[in-house]
Order: structure tokens, then C-alpha cells, then sequence
């Protein structure tokens, strides 16, 4: 009883943080089944917008001795009303039952393989102002026996603590979005100005075209059209900017060779740094092996923090760039990317993740911070900068190696096809 | 004979620079010089006096406004017309157009054209400054 309460106690201290929520409802699911001594437990999370449930985490009993493992990525997803999580879900109540097979009003999948026999089963809806979050369900009572009265009330305790977390967590994301779109609202005359400078460089190509036409010159028509081509590259680079920053989005993680990744991209970045006399160089950890991030999304930021070091290293002698990989600990990979260019005034630097703010003119957006920012959150990792004015500037991306094989919990409110929010 | 004018455009946005460029061609024989920036602006028109000065506002570091300012205010460039041109007309939150930079700044530009540019708006102005103000 003693682990419950200390872990009751280090719940609550724990319920402002919301970065680790995955694995506070993984422990609270196994608290729960541990504590009214059940086989198994499962924390369904709902999905408002294909009203369906679906499995988070899923804990079960591994022997004799009271020991509980965690399976992850169980996808199995059941419309409200299917069975008996469907069935709580549905009707917003608890549920304790014996023999649920025999029990008609939790019909089940005929097709579903259940390598386990459910000889008992304890179900409470989480619900928080009226609004179904998920249900958390224990199955098989020890010792064949029937949950009591007790138990329900353990378990409804636990539930109301995994409501608690699962609200102030999807509040919190709101709230982001919320800020986020309220940014982007304030700072539409700043992308206007981008958009028409485009515009009109765009226009200007078109004008350049037609007097090389009209005096027959091949060579100024074919300066037009450059500028029309390079305007209309800056034109896709902008929108796709403000598009991926304005959406949430979920990482796609895949295991990735970081260290070729970062190759990959000095060898793209190589003839702008050769042709301002910057150079780009690579340190990388031997052993840093694979990592499990989204690949486009972290090439994106890194990108972006090296051009901006490019920029920041021109009318230099001897200006460098260096891109370092290292592990932190076995928890974290670190990725710095520094320069000994002109650095960032304290003025300018607390600006530099506003949107649209840019010191570049007309060569940056003035989102490559805020997006790389965005998609280094979504990672759930940090991203710090310290600079000094004509010493240089470091980026420094910590991203947790941990996340491998998580169910994002951000993907319970459905999250955008992959499709439409591709990286250019 | 009259020499050939000088005019200088100051964009940081090479292209803008090429369309104002393209523009003036179709209007006359002008000699045109550009500059990337207000410190260099600054510096070139010491050196060239040229007889118009094209400026955007909207630059890093040191806006359009500010190299007007600086340029109104020394006595071997007050005289130099000036013809501003810019993405948003927009200052401090509000719209900003000519007459509010006389109130705000005691001096106007000879004209004021918002981007994206009418190439005849700017051949008309570029015109009617070298009718109007004496060379």
C-alpha cells in the first residue's frame, strides 16, 4: 500500500509537468492494476474525431510475484459502444462484472484473438466537465476472484487523476495553438510585406521578360525568367513555412543515421559556404549509433541553423561552422550547431523566435527559428542559444533518445495526413 | 549637351534593384548605380551626387526612413530628390504616406510608390522630378 501512496503523492507533484505525460499514465495504469491486484490493465484514450477508443499503453502481469511490464504500440482501435470499454465509454459508467462473455450487453468481435480468457473485468470512464477522455480498465481479478467494492473505488481514484492529467495536458495544447494562431494573426503585415516583396520581384521578372521580347534580346529574357524562377521558389519556401508553422504536426520518427544526415546536408549547404569563404565542418560522436527522430524534420532544423551560421559567418576571415553530434547521456543526443560569425545582440535576441522577425532582409522569412523551435518541441526536446557579439552564436538541440516506439500521446486528437504537411 | 543623369536605387533585394533597373531603361539614358543597404547608401552618395536617389524602406538594419532622415539633414544631400518606395506603407502600426512623413519628419520625399511596383507610376515620377526639380 505503501508504493501507492508514494506514488499518489509523487503523481501530484508531477501533474504540472506535461512533457512526460506518456509515462505517468503508463505508471499510473500499473499502479492501478497492481493495487487491486488484477492481470492486466489498459488505458483507452478517445478520439473525438473518428469517435473511436484506442489502446495507449497496456500493462500486464508478467508471473507469480506481482511484477507488471508495459506493452506499447497496441493500436487495437473500437467504436463507442463496441464491447465492454465501448460499453463505459458509451454510457458513461463504471463497470464490474464476472464472466463478461456471458454478459450480452458487451458483445464482442467474433474475429478477435484473445490469447487470454476475461474471467472479470473493472471499467471506469474518464471524464472531466462532461467530456469523455478515455476509459481505464482492469481485466482478470487474481485468484479468479470478482473485484470488490473496494477495488472500484481504488480504481476510480486512479481514473480521476489520469482525467486530471489527460485534460490539463490537452488544455495546455490548446492554449499553444491558440498562442500559436494568435502570433500568427498579429503578424500577418509582416508576412504581407514578404509576400508583396515577392510579389513584386515576381513582377518585376514578368516586366524584364516582356522588354527583352519587345527588343528582341534573348540575354534579358532570360535574366527575367531567372527572377521569376528564384521568386517563385522563395514564394513556395515561404508558404510551406507558414503552413508547417501554423499546423500542429506529429513527428514521423523513424530510426536514422544522424551522423550521415548531417553529411548529407553540409554536402547541400557546401557551394553557398564555398562561395562566402565559410566554412562547414562535422563532429560527430563515433558512437552514436541510430536515432529514433523524425529525419525531415530535424534535416529542416538543422538547415536552418546552419544557413542562418552561414549568414552570420559572410564579410568574415576565417569563418567557420560547426555542426556536432555528441550523447548527453543515454537519454539524450545533442546537436549544436555553432559559428564564429558576427553574433546576436541581447536586443535582437530575444526577438529571434518571434515570427517574421528577421535581421536577414530580404534573405530570410523570418520563420526558420520559430519552425525549427516548433518541430524541436513537438520532439519534446530543447532547443538554447548563446551567442556574444563578434565572438559567434551556438544553437544547442537536446532531443530525448527515449522517445523510440512512443504512441505520441499528441496524435489523440487526430493529427494531419502526412500527405498535405510534407516537408519541401 | 546635357550630361547623362545619375540615379541611384537602394534595395536590399537584388531583384527589386533589376526591375527598377529594367524600368528606367524604358524611360531614358540614365547611368544607374545601386547600393544593398543604408550605411552604403550613406557613403556612395558622397562619393556620386547622384541626381535622384530610389529608396525602399523596409531594410535590415537601417530602414529607409532612417537614410532619408540622414540624408535630409546633411547639407550636400538635402537637395537630392527622393523617391521612396515600399511593401507596406506602414510605421509604428498605422499607414504612412507622404504627407505623414512631412509631419512626422519635416520633409517629403518627391514621391511615395507602394510594392508591388507600377512600372508607370515610377517611369511618370521618375519623369516628372526631372521636370520639376532643378538639376
Amino acid at each position: 500500500m505503501n508504493s501507492l501512496l508514494d506514488f499518489l503523492f509523487s503523481l501530484n507533484t508531477n501533474l504540472a509537468r506535461r512533457t512526460d505525460i506518456d509515462e505517468l499514465l503508463a505508471d499510473l495504469t500499473c499502479q492501478a492494476v497492481r493495487a487491486i491486484r488484477a492481470e492486466t490493465g489498459i488505458l483507452s484514450l478517445y478520439d473525438k474525431i473518428t469517435d473511436e477508443l484506442y489502446y495507449h499503453r497496456k500493462c500486464v502481469s508478467t508471473g507469480e510475484s506481482g511484477e507488471y511490464g508495459m506493452q506499447e504500440g497496441v493500436f487495437s482501435r473500437s467504436k463507442r459502444g463496441e464491447g465492454i470499454i465501448g460499453w463505459c465509454a458509451e454510457h458513461r459508467t463504471s463497470v464490474n462484472v464476472t464472466n463478461p462473455d456471458d454478459d450480452n450487453r458487451f458483445r464482442r468481435d467474433p474475429d478477435r484473438e484473445d490469447e487470454t480468457h476475461i474471467h472479470s473485468v473493472l471499467a471506469v470512464p474518464l471524464i472531466f466537465r462532461e467530456e469523455l477522455h478515455g476509459v481505464l480498465v482492469a481485466q482478470n481479478k487474481r485468484n479468479q476472484d470478482a473485484f470488490s467494492k473496494d477495488d472500484e473505488k481504488l480504481i476510480g481514484t486512479l481514473a480521476a487523476h489520469a482525467t486530471l492529467l489527460i485534460s490539463n495536458y490537452r488544455l495546455a495544447e490548446e492554449q499553444l495553438n491558440r498562442d500559436r494562431l494568435t502570433d500568427l494573426g498579429q503578424s500577418i503585415i509582416n508576412s504581407a510585406h514578404g509576400l508583396k516583396n515577392i510579389l513584386n520581384n515576381m513582377d518585376g521578372g514578368t516586366y524584364i521578360v516582356e522588354t527583352g521580347v519587345s527588343r528582341k534580346n534573348m540575354d534579358t529574357v532570360y535574366d527575367g525568367w531567372d527572377i521569376i524562377k528564384r521568386n517563385s521558389h522563395r514564394l513556395r519556401e515561404l508558404v510551406l513555412d507558414m503552413l508547417l508553422y501554423s499546423r500542429p504536426r506529429t513527428p514521423e520518427y523513424q530510426e536514422t543515421d544522424i551522423t550521415q544526415l548531417c553529411s548529407d546536408l553540409i554536402e547541400l549547404v557546401s557551394e553557398k559556404a564555398r562561395s562566402q569563404q565559410v566554412e562547414v565542418v562535422l563532429e560527430a560522436d563515433p558512437d552514436i549509433g541510430t536515432v529514433y527522430i523524425d529525419p525531415k524534420g530535424i534535416h529542416r532544423c538543422i538547415l536552418n541553423l546552419t544557413s542562418n551560421a552561414i549568414h552570420a559567418c559572410q564579410q568574415k576571415n576565417g569563418g567557420q561552422v560547426k555542426i556536432q553530434l555528441s550523447k548527453k547521456d543515454d537519454e539524450s543526443l545533442e546537436i549544436r550547431v555553432s559559428d564564429n560569425g558576427k553574433g546576436i545582440s541581447k536586443d535582437n535576441l530575444e526577438h529571434i523566435f518571434d515570427v517574421f522577425f528577421t535581421t536577414k532582409g530580404s534573405k530570410g522569412t523570418g520563420l526558420g527559428l520559430p519552425v525549427t523551435r516548433k518541430i524541436i518541441s513537438e520532439h519534446h526536446g530543447t532547443l538554447e542559444v548563446t551567442s556574444e557579439i563578434g565572438a559567434g552564436t551556438t544553437f544547442t538541440i537536446t532531443l530525448p533518445r527515449a522517445t523510440t516506439g512512443v504512441v505520441s500521446f499528441s496524435t489523440v486528437s487526430g493529427s494531419p495526413s502526412p500527405a498535405e504537411d510534407s516537408f519541401p | 549637351m546635357e550630361s547623362k543623369k545619375t540615379i541611384l536605387v537602394v534595395d536590399d533585394e537584388p531583384d527589386a534593384i533589376k526591375f527598377v533597373e529594367a524600368v528606367l531603361s524604358n524611360v531614358g539614358d540614365y547611368t544607374v548605380i545601386s547600393s544593398s543597404d543604408g550605411p552604403d547608401c550613406l557613403q556612395r552618395v558622397q562619393e556620386e551626387t547622384p541626381d535622384l536617389i530610389i529608396l525602399d524602406i523596409m531594410m535590415p538594419e537601417m530602414d529607409g526612413f532612417k537614410v532619408f532622415y540622414e540624408l535630409r539633414n546633411k547639407a550636400s544631400t538635402k537637395d537630392i530628390p527622393i523617391i521612396m518606395l515600399t511593401g507596406v506603407a506602414d510605421k509604428v502600426g498605422i499607414r504612412f504616406f507622404k504627407k505623414d512623413m512631412k509631419d512626422y519628419m519635416g520633409s517629403e520625399p518627391a514621391e511615395y510608390i507602394e510594392k508591388p511596383l507600377d512600372p508607370a507610376k515610377l517611369q511618370d515620377a521618375v519623369q516628372w522630378v526631372f521636370e520639376t526639380y532643378p538639376v
